[in-house]
């Protein structure tokens, strides 16, 4: 259960949510995304209350879910159309935007999976599931993409890929991952969920790179034997492409 | 001790509702569970509501529709089937609800092993088709259309057959692999 957690973002601001698996991460981003909500204090999107009773406003609902999009781990888990094409034509469609088809084209171009456009997304790799679901949420232009491990199940190649096209989108974003090495990649502020589920860090990464209490409590590093130049010894150091 | 004699209980039980047709009987007996289920009979009897109202309603109205047809119409037939599955359910929820399955199968090390990778699956699988239904709600911003919920619900669907199957390969492997089962493979 997630406790003392307390922060305000910014438009246009690059969040790293980081933390152990276990940590909350999942948890924080849906309560973000209004799936679920906390039992006592509230969450605000421009300053609206954001709970069950809002949400059950059309219209707040409607602008709540076109604003605030959210990636989830698993792909499969936000796959359902026959087609690439309707996959990212479907926000639109629901929004009855004019051309959604075109919209979709675009998009696919953007994200360098137009050859796909006609193949059913069950059958890709879970890369380029990756990006039609990024494009089935980018071609509703939403203000704040919140991202959870978005690079949990992507080979070296595609990861660079994903972490250059983060950093070029004009988009609030919030990512979570336990990749400390990435998390400079993915943005420039730091929140730092410990293994008991609370907001231990709020700030630039480099703090938290220099602080090696936190990264030891949030369980971000570990120890273990090995050697250098034949000298066997101990330290704390991240493995982060596990 | 106690939850492997419920076990033995709840399977008698099982077999008595199967073989009983007076509809009275079966009235009685859904609710003896009610009462047999104390302080948690109204979450127990929404539980079983909710379980059972979709298959249910579908067998009953495809019934009624169907012999009216024919012109066989039984009453007597379609209560029992509703009264059954009632019971059977209730009865099941009660057990679940009381007993430590892991507990109650204890005696047989076989049955064990089957249970704890059955209950290993329900829960990943429990929380993966938790993120199916939450994507699909993320992902609607209005009211999806009927054929919309057709498409997930067929997605949702042939991802976990395919996901179990692979699965079970795997767990069958593994099990192999430790030396659960001697094969020729």
């Amino acid at each position: 259960m997630l406790r003392n957690i307390g922060f305000q973002v910014d438009r246009g601001e690059k969040v790293v949510l980081l933390g152990s698996n276990g940590s909350g991460k999942t948890t924080l981003l849906k309560i973000l995304n209004g799936l679920i909500h906390p039992d006592s204090g509230s969450y605000r999107f421009r300053g609206k209350l954001v709970d069950r009773a809002s949400l059950r406003d059309a219209a707040f609902h409607r602008a709540f879910r076109k604003e605030v999009a959210f990636l989830f781990q698993n792909p499969d888990s936000m796959l359902f159309n026959p087609t690439v094409l309707s996959e990212i034509a479907f926000g639109p469609r629901q929004l009855a935007l004019a051309d959604p088809e075109e919209r979709a084209r675009r998009w696919a171009e953007t994200l360098g999976i137009s050859a796909l456009l006609d193949r059913p997304p069950f059958r890709l790799s879970t890369g380029e599931k990756q990006k039609v679901c990024l494009a089935a949420l980018l071609i509703l232009e939403p203000e704040v993409l919140l991202l959870d491990e978005p690079t949990g199940s992507l080979d070296p190649r595609a990861t660079g890929w994903l972490v250059d096209f983060l950093q070029d989108l004009s988009v609030t974003t919030i990512v979570t991952t336990h990749n400390l090495s990435l998390g400079s990649e993915l943005g420039t502020r730091t929140l730092v969920l410990s293994e008991s589920h609370e907001l231990i860090y709020d700030g630039p990464i480099d703090g938290l790179l220099r602080d090696e209490k936190k990264l030891i409590d949030a369980n971000l590093v570990h120890i273990h034997r090995h050697e250098h130049d034949g000298m066997e010894h101990r330290h704390f150091h991240a493995h982060d492409w596990e | 001790m106690k939850h492997r004699a419920a076990l033995f209980v709840y399977l008698a039980a099982i077999v008595l509702l199967t073989s009983i047709h007076d509809p009275r009987l079966l009235a009685a007996a859904a609710a003896a569970v009610a009462l047999l289920s104390g302080k948690d009979a109204p979450r127990i009897a929404r539980r079983t509501v909710r379980a059972v109202l979709p298959f249910n309603a579908v067998v009953t109205l495809s019934y009624l529709l169907f012999s009216r047809l024919a012109g066989d119409f039984q009453a007597a037939y379609i209560i029992r089937m509703n009264l059954r599955v009632l019971a059977l359910t209730s009865c099941t929820f009660l057990f679940v609800s009381r007993v430590d399955p892991f507990r109650a199968f204890s005696f047989s090390p076989s049955l064990l092993y089957l249970l704890t990778l059955a209950y290993g699956q329900t829960a990943v699988f429990r929380r993966l088709f938790e993120d199916f239904r939450l994507a699909f709600r993320s992902r609607s911003p209005a009211r999806a259309r009927t054929v919309d919920l057709y498409r997930h619900a067929g997605a949702t669907g042939a991802y976990f057959l395919g996901k179990a199957l692979h699965d079970s390969t795997e767990i069958a492997d593994a099990m192999r692999s430790r030396g659960y089962s001697r094969d020729s493979a």
